[in-house]
This record gives structure tokens, C-alpha cells and sequence, in this order.
């Protein structure tokens, strides 16, 4: 049945592009395109509604997300008026003779004189990769989420989680150290090695979200194999005085409650001068499965960021500072001593310790704390060029407590291990206009790390350093784009350790070529096709190559290598963006071929005949634990992403995300375990106006289709795959009006039905069933006190 | 919010972040020796004969986790006389310290977290409590053992960390709690 509804959807798919193609026949010169977003500029918010005229002719209203977009147009001069109630218009002229990017910042019309200021004109750079945003309202839906499920909207990301506190994204079923998060244009550095590592990101802070899908070494480096997750504030506020906004939620399963809160203020005596405070506290208690509370899985965050700058047209300057502060309960029945207490665990139907509602953390719990200090740069020339310097200092301090108090007094309410790194990085690009029809983006990186670790030693300190270097080029003709890239990084490393006694400090040195070419066709209205071939390298990570010890998690003795080699990623990915009349949307196939995949699997050893190979077990004093290895071996992981809508009638879109994945070991010829089952959103949205007192209203009924994972190698687990599952949620949003005051909410239902089910991406599917039912109130109150 | 409340709050933060502004304050050249963290590395059965207490008998398992060299652990045998009563003390030590910590003073403080089971195979032995938490539950740091006819078998002894969860009454329960010590001695009755 479920294989049946797939196959409907990508026969409609397949259908929708063959309908393009046959419109694609009357093609003309007038080719060029002028898109861009509208902006209210006290708030900063998106403005969906407002009316584009060019020439007092042709005429376009900014979708959902403030977007609006002419296409086939001529080169010319043209006029464009810019027309929202209640705001000031907007009458610009410009000269066409490229696709042009433009954001128009509306201002209040009650507001005296204050001259309109369009913050960005630059031409369309088009990647040829597949990029994917949430902003505006979309990102307003998931206030109150940590960063990893704040994406699982995005056809092709998933979540990796512990318990339902941890989530780590996974782009195209791959994660951790294979995926790059940029902060700020800052690569976060924690401790992306364990899977039970969140990400230590408030997404309060971001105004957008990007997943970039794909290997994409050449511009941010290394590691980036799998993909990047940029997270990006919004602009300092360029008009003078105080705006901002306060975000409020609440979750009723684990009686969650959320308060942030952004004040931006820009200095009106020194034009350019502006300042930001942020905020955020979160404050859980116990998730509730349907038929028990999940003890111990309380949490706490607290997380607060300034940013200061100055900003004139050619140059600019701006500092930022953010603080994470987390404190996360682990449930408490996951803890286990050695391998038979983790196979008792596992055996129960039911969590071994439950419990009621609580608010309290007790032991086995996580303590994270995590800063980041930025100085930002910007020279613009002339000829459009501009060179931008970032330097910035990140500083991770991670304490583990396990389940046990230590014995000894002095001990007795420290972590069991203590891990901390600091990070210095340092980037330089320069993306230049010099030659006729050609633009590009050059770049020098560097980075620095030193990291110590305390009690247990899962991990050994280290120091290392790293350098990039890396020119990418673009030229335009008139329906495509070509772009290449080349990169070279060299990175150098040295640990510190105890062996035998005594300290131990070999070195590592990992270089690597990448590259990448990509071309844009923008075939018609109706099709624009991407191509990409990427390629990016990972040097092994330092848990990789030097485990020892018991992972407390899975129960089971890890062991690094030493001598293991980076692993090198060659990826096509194949995009095509359509728009034939109501549906519209997106397809992504993709093949990523990983050279020296590096992953765990059962030791194995002779036996006393010294004929057969037999699992490999270790003795601790606690007890036998088998034995896990890291490797290298070849994988490829294939798949398509699939975003479709269609807008069924005036007020009813109707909308799905489709992801499969194939992730195989070329060498042992097996499935990878741990990669997403296949997977799929729909929503039908119903948008309505009838009710004048609320604006933006609309209701939704959403379901997500889990398929069962299958074929995975069984003894790489302790658990086969838990079955597949559909949920529901059910939601509405609207915007109203206290007084003068705009107040914006959102409340859904998550897991409707209450329904029982695991996941097979969460590590505690061993232990426990999924949340239950959510009621989840947003409010979003945007404010100006300006405007008066 | 006038200008002042928001340079108040603005430069608040910017001195929050000041103070904030942590250094990593370890050596990263000089790494924690991994025997000054606290382990077992050692489990001793003393037991003594009841009848005749000069008759006593120390077996060890012995096992440096911290460095972990030699994989196999060191283990004795346990060789008792057959059909005798011998009380059984059992030490958990930390001999990566010198002197030696001695863990089980440790367990019996926090008698009421925790508790020993053992279980016996093919061997003529039985084992018995004789000592209790303040609420009267067993923990197992001593006990009885009783011998019968010659025999040879195993004797697994494990140390739970129940917390919370150890029972207030009764014998105890050893489906509950994490194990912190779970190792195999070969008993050989004479």
C-alpha cells in the first residue's frame, strides 16, 4: 500500500515535468530575470502581500515568503513601484542587463521622512546545488525546536536522535562529523564526534536556515561531506531606533515553556551604528509516551548573543557574541552498567525505571556550555567587488555524568568526563568582478584547536592546525550558468596520551585537492535543471582514531585506528526546480561515492582452534562487552529528494516531501545501518480570509509516513528496525491585532492520534517508545516602538 | 524602552560575556593520567573458616582498566575445603593508587545503593548474606559460604548500583539498578 502511494506520487511527478518540457517551445530572447524579496524594515520581517509594477505595466503581489520574481524581461531601463498599505511606496529605476536580486525594505508610512534604504542589490549567483531554506513563517512553526528538528521539514534531512531532547541533523543520511554547520559564517566546533552530541546552536538566533545538500568542500572546507547547515541572523537594524521581537511557546507533553526575545537599536545620531541584544530561556520537564513518562528527560537551556556594528556603503565593521547553555536529563533506564544489563533493557517491553512528571534532572545528565566571539569585516569596491574577513574564537566545554555517582567523596558531584576545545578561526574572501562576464568568490581559511579532556578518557587531547585555500569562478551566459571550484587543505595535528605509562605524542598530517563544477540551465519559465560534481575530503576524526573504552550508550567496547586515511567524497547531484502552472517544487537526485567510509564493526577474532573467526569479546571488571572496530571501507549513498505542491484551488495547497535513500557498502556488499528508512510529509493547507480580524489564517492537516527500515546487516545491532509508523498533526496560525500591537500565532497538534511507535534514528528506540500526543501555542510578537 | 534602559541592558550583556569568556585551563601537552581516575581494578574474596580462623584463603581478579595492556585479567582460583562454613569478606580495591583505595568502604556507606549477588555453577556452595543496609536489606560485603562434597565449578559476583531504586525491604532485587562489577572466579572444592 505505502510502495503504491510513492509510486502515484512520482508518476504526478514525472508527469508535471514532461508537462514542462512541452511548454518550454516558445522560447525568446528577452531572457532576463529580476527577482527579489519585500521587507517590512522596522521589524524585518518578510512581506508577503505587496504589489511589484514595472512600467506601470506588468505587475506581481510577493508570495507567502515576501518573494516575488519577472521573468523574460528585456534589457532596458525600467521603473518599479513598490506598493504595500500602510507603507511608504517605493519608485526606483534600473538598468537591466543581468538577473538582478533585489530587496525592498518598506518603511511604515506614519513615519517622518525616513528615506528608503535598499539594503542589497547584487546579481543572482545560482548554485547548481540543491539549497533549501526555511524562513519567515515557515521558521515561525517551529519556534521552541531545537536546531536538528527545526529541518525536518526539508525533503532529504532527518534527525539523529537521543531521547527526545538530542537531535543531530542528517542530510541525505549523513551526519555528525560528515555534516558542517556554519553559525554566523562561523563552522561550529564542538564535539561533533558522539551521536548523542546536539548541536550546540540557538536557533532563536537565525532568521534563516539553509541546507546546502551535497559534498561542498571547495568553499567551506573539509568535512563538509554530507552537506551544510548555514544559520544566519539578520541583518543589524539599518533604520533608526528600537524594534525586535518576543517569541513564546508552550509544549503540553513535556509542559515545555519557551521565552526569546531579540531587541535591535540603531543609533539615530551616527547614521550606521547599531546594536542587538538576544535571548533565550527553555524550561521542560519529563516527556510522556503514550503509556508512561520517559524519567529523567528533563531539560534546560539558556543562551543569549549580542552583536554591535557599523555599517556605511563601501565599508563595515560588526562583533558578535553568542552563549549556549544547556542541561540535559538522559533517560534514565538507557544507562546501563554492561552488555546484560543492556540486553535486560532492551528485552523490556517497557522502560526498566519510569516514573511521574517531573521537572527535575537527576544523574545520568549532560552539561554543555558553548561561546562564540566573531569580528566581521567588509570592503566593497568600485567594480562590485568586496573583501570580507572573519575571525572568530569558539571555546566548548561538554561535561558527562554518568548514571553512578563516583565513589570518592572528593568526586562525588563531578562529571565522569570532562571534554573542552577551544577554536580559533580565520577567513578571508574576496568575491570579485574584475573580468568581463566572469564572477567569483577566492578565499584563504585557517583554523586552530586545542583540546583537553578530564577523568575518563574517551578521547585524547590534542592540538592541530589547519589552512585552506580556494578560488571558485562563475561565467554567465544568457539561460546558463557554469561555475567550477578548487580547494587545497592541509591540516596537522598532533595527540597527547597516556600509553604504557608514559605520554605518547605521535602527529598526523591530512592534505587534500577538492573540486567542484556545476552548471545552471534555466530551460524555460516552467524548468531549471542544476548539475553539480563535488567532491570533499574528511580527514578522520580523533574519536575515530582513538576510542578505547566503553561506549556507555550501545553497551559495547569501541576501538579506534590510528593508521585509518580521510575519507574522500566524489558527489552528482542532479536537480531540477519546476513551476508548471499550480505545482511547483523541486526534485533532487544525488549519488555520493565515499571513498575510506569510516565506520564500526564487530571485532572478530580466531578461536581456541585457530580456524574459525568468532565475535571478539572483551572482560572489564564490570562485565563482557563485545568488541567494535572502526573501519574503512567504499559506500555510495543514492537517492532523490522530492518537494511537490499544487495549489489546488485558491485556498487549498496541497504539498508533500519525499526522501529515499540507498546507502550501501560497495566492499562488504551490505547496507550501512543508521541511515534513514524512506520517508514522507504531506500537507494539505486551507488558507482563508473570511474572518477580517485575523490575517495570514490558515489550517493544516499534515502526516508523516515512516517506512520500516530493511535488509541492515544484524549483527552491527542489537535491535532489528523497529516497524514503520504514520502520524498526524493538525494546526492553524493567524495574526491579530491587540490594539495596535501585532500578535502572530501558531498552535498545532503533533502525534494527533496519540499513536505507540519507535524510530529507528533514535538511539533510545532500545529503551523506549516516542513522545505522545503535543499540543505546542506559539506567539510571536513583533514590535516598534518607533513608530510613533 | 528609552535609550538609556537599552545601553544599560546592551553593556550588561557585553560585561555578562566578559566574565563569561572561559579558557580552557588544562595542558594540552601535559594529559590527566588515566590511573588518577577512579576505577576498580580489583575484586578479593578473603574467607575465613569459621571453625579455625588462621584458616584463610584470598582470591583476586585483578584487572588495571585504565591501562589496558594486557587485555585478559588476573584471575585465581578459588580452592576451599569441602564441607565447611567460611565467612566470605569481599574488598573492591583502586590499586592504580599507591597506597591502594580501597572502594568497598565506599559501598558500605552508600550500603542502601547498592548490593552483591552471586551465582554459583556445578559447584557445592551456597552463599548467604550476613550483613544489611541500614534498612535491613542485604548488601553483600560479607557472607556465608557453605561447602558441601567435592566438586568444581564458577562463582559469579556482581555488584549492583541501584540508587534510588534498591529495595527498602526484603532480599533485595538484582533485576534492578546498573552493574558495576560482574567477574568470574573458578571454585574447586577439596
Amino acid at each position: 500500500m505505502k510502495v503504491r502511494i510513492l509510486l502515484v506520487f512520482a508518476l504526478l511527478l514525472f508527469s508535471s515535468m514532461v508537462c514542462a518540457q512541452v511548454d518550454s517551445a516558445n522560447a525568446n530572447t528577452c531572457r532576463f530575470r529580476l527577482e527579489g524579496d519585500v521587507k517590512d524594515g522596522e521589524t524585518n520581517t518578510i512581506l508577503p502581500g505587496a504589489m511589484i509594477v514595472i512600467d506601470g505595466g506588468a505587475g506581481t503581489v510577493s508570495d507567502d515568503v515576501g518573494h516575488f520574481h519577472f521573468t523574460n524581461l528585456c534589457k532596458g531601463k525600467y521603473k518599479i513601484t513598490v506598493t504595500f498599505l500602510g507603507y511608504k511606496t517605493i519608485v526606483q529605476t534600473l538598468d537591466l542587463n543581468e538577473n538582478l536580486y533585489k530587496t525592498f525594505i518598506l518603511h511604515s508610512d506614519s513615519c517622518l521622512l525616513e528615506s528608503i534604504i535598499i539594503t542589497s542589490s547584487k546579481p543572482v549567483y545560482e548554485s547548481s546545488q540543491s539549497v533549501q531554506e526555511i524562513s519567515g513563517r515557515a521558521l515561525d512553526r517551529t519556534r521552541g525546536f531545537s536546531l536538528g528538528e527545526s529541518l525536518k521539514g526539508i525533503a532529504g534531512v532527518n534527525t539523529l536522535q537521543t531521547g527526545p531532547s538530542i537531535f543531530k541533523p542528517v542530510i541525505q543520511g549523513m551526519y555528525g562529523n560528515r555534516v558542517l554547520i556554519l553559525s554566523n559564517g562561523v563552522r561550529l566546533e564542538g564535539q561533533q564526534w558522539g551521536s548523542e552530541h546536539a548541536p550546540e546552536i540557538d536557533p532563536f538566533i537565525a532568521d534563516k536556515i539553509k541546507i546546502v545538500k551535497g559534498a561542498s568542500g571547495v568553499l567551506y572546507g573539509s568535512d563538509a561531506i554530507g552537506g551544510v547547515i548555514l544559520v544566519e541572523p539578520r541583518p543589524l537594524r539599518s533604520k533608526s531606533g528600537v524594534g525586535g521581537e518576543f517569541n513564546l511557546a508552550g509544549f503540553s507533553n513535556n509542559r515545555e515553556g519557551v521565552v526569546s526575545g531579540i531587541i535591535d537599536y540603531s543609533v539615530k545620531q551616527v547614521k550606521g551604528l547599531s546594536f542587538r541584544v538576544q535571548g533565550t530561556l527553555k524550561y521542560a520537564g519529563n516527556s510522556k509516551t503514550p503509556d508512561y513518562y520517559m524519567r529523567n528527560t528533563a531539560f534546560r537551556e539558556q543562551n543569549f548573543s549580542w552583536a554591535a556594528g557599523y555599517k556605511r556603503e563601501e565599508w563595515g565593521i560588526d562583533i558578535f557574541y553568542s552563549q549556549f547553555n544547556s542541561k540535559i536529563g538522559i533517560l534514565s533506564a538507557s544507562h546501563i552498567g554492561n552488555r546484560d544489563d543492556l540486553i535486560r533493557a532492551i528485552k523490556s517491553p517497557v522502560p526498566l525505571e519510569t516514573s511521574g512528571f517531573s521537572y527535575a534532572i537527576e544523574r545520568p545528565y549532560q552539561e554543555i556550555y558553548h561561546e562564540l566571539g566573531r569580528l566581521h569585516a567588509f570592503r566593497k569596491f568600485h567594480n562590485k567587488s568586496n573583501l570580507e574577513l572573519i575571525l572568530a574564537r569558539q571555546f566548548n566545554d561538554r561535561s558527562e555524568y554518568d548514571k553512578h555517582r563516583p565513589y570518592k567523596d572528593q568526586l562525588k558531584d563531578g562529571p565522569q568526563s570532562r571534554f573542552k576545545i577551544t577554536t580559533y578561526t580565520g577567513t578571508v574572501y574576496l568575491n570579485q568582478n574584475y573580468f568581463k562576464k566572469y564572477s567569483g568568490t577566492w578565499g584563504l581559511s585557517f583554523i586552530q584547536q586545542a583540546n583537553t579532556v578530564r577523568f575518563r578518557s574517551f578521547i585524547p587531547n590534542f592540538r592541530s592546525y589547519a589552512g585552506g585555500i580556494f578560488l571558485t569562478e562563475r561565467r554567465k551566459f544568457e539561460s546558463l550558468e557554469l561555475e567550477g571550484g578548487l580547494r587545497y587543505d592541509y591540516k596537522w595535528m598532533r595527540i597527547y596520551k597516556y600509553e604504557n605509562g608514559v605520554i605518547i605524542s605521535p602527529s598526523f598530517v591530512f592534505s587534500n585537492i577538492s573540486g567542484t563544477i556545476g552548471a545552471v540551465k534555466t530551460i524555460d519559465d516552467h524548468l531549471k535543471v542544476r548539475l553539480n560534481i563535488g567532491t570533499c575530503f574528511r580527514p578522520p576524526a580523533v574519536s575515530e582514531l582513538f576510542s578505547d573504552g566503553l561506549h556507555h550508550g550501545t553497551g559495547r567496547i569501541e576501538k579506534g585506528d590510528k593508521k585509518l586515511n580521510s575519507e574522500y567524497a566524489y558527489n552528482t547531484s542532479l536537480t531540477f526546480d519546476y513551476k508548471f502552472k499550480k505545482i511547483y517544487g523541486e526534485v533532487n537526485l544525488y549519488n555520493n561515492y565515499i571513498k575510506d567510509y569510516i565506520y564500526l564493526v564487530p571485532g572478530r577474532e580466531l578461536d581456541s582452534s585457530g580456524i574459525n573467526y568468532v565475535p571478539e569479546f572483551e572482560s572489564l571488571i564490570s562485565g563482557t562487552s563485545p568488541v567494535f572496530r572502526y573501519v574503512q571501507t567504499d559506500a555510495m549513498f543514492t537517492g532523490i529528494d522530492l518537494t511537490f505542491n499544487d495549489s489546488l484551488s485558491k485556498h487549498f495547497i496541497f504539498s508533500t516531501r519525499l526522501s529515499l535513500l540507498r546507502a550501501y557498502n560497495t566492499k562488504a556488499r551490505e547496507n550501512i545501518i543508521l541511515t534513514p528508512p524512506a520517508n514522507m510529509e504531506n500537507g494539505l493547507k486551507y488558507s482563508f480570509n473570511r474572518i477580517p480580524s485575523l490575517k495570514e489564517a490558515y489550517l493544516k492537516v499534515g502526516n508523516t509516513i515512516v517506512l520500516q527500515k530493511k535488509n541492515v546487516p544484524s549483527d552491527q545491532d542489537l535491535k532489528a528496525p523497529p516497524k514503520g509508523y504514520t502520524l498526524w498533526s493538525l494546526e492553524t496560525g493567524f495574526g491579530v491585532m491587540a490594539g495596535k500591537q501585532e500578535l502572530y500565532f501558531t498552535i498545532t497538534v503533533y502525534n494527533l492520534l496519540n499513536k505507540k511507535y519507535r524510530d529507528y534514528l533514535d538511539a533510545f528506540r532500545y529503551f523506549t517508545d516516542e513522545p505522545g500526543r503535543n499540543f505546542v501555542v506559539r506567539l510571536k510578537v513583533p514590535f516598534d516602538l518607533s513608530k510613533k | 524602552m528609552n535609550f538609556n534602559n537599552l545601553s544599560i541592558l546592551f553593556f550588561l550583556s557585553i560585561a555578562l560575556s566578559l566574565t563569561a569568556c572561559k579558557k580552557d585551563d588544562g595542558n594540552v601537552a601535559n594529559p590527566e593520567n588515566p590511573n588518577e581516575n577512579e576505577m576498580i581494578t580489583t575484586v578479593q574474596v578473603l574467607l575465613t573458616n569459621t571453625a579455625n580462623s588462621t584458616d584463610q584463603t584470598k582470591v583476586t581478579f585483578r584487572q588495571m582498566q585504565g591501562l589496558r595492556t594486557s587485555l585478559s585479567p588476573f584471575v585465581e582460583t578459588m580452592r576451599l575445603k569441602a564441607n565447611t562454613t567460611y565467612s566470605a569478606e569481599i574488598f573492591l580495591l583502586d590499586e592504580s593508587k599507591t597506597p591502594a583505595d580501597t572502594i568497598s568502604n565506599e559501598v558500605r556507606e552508600e550500603g542502601d545503593e547498592h548490593q552483591f549477588f552471586f551465582k554459583v555453577e556445578n559447584a557445592n556452595l551456597t552463599v548467604s548474606y550476613d550483613d544489611a543496609d541500614k534498612n535491613g536489606v542485604p548488601i553483600g560485603l560479607k557472607n556465608i559460604v557453605k561447602t558441601g562434597e567435592p566438586s568444581i565449578g564458577s562463582l559469579e559476583v556482581i555488584l549492583k548500583h541501584q540508587g534510588e531504586e534498591k529495595p527498602k525491604s526484603g532480599n533485595g532485587n538484582e533485576l534492578l539498578g546498573s552493574t558495576d562489577v560482574d567477574v568470574n572466579f573458578t571454585v574447586e572444592i577439596e
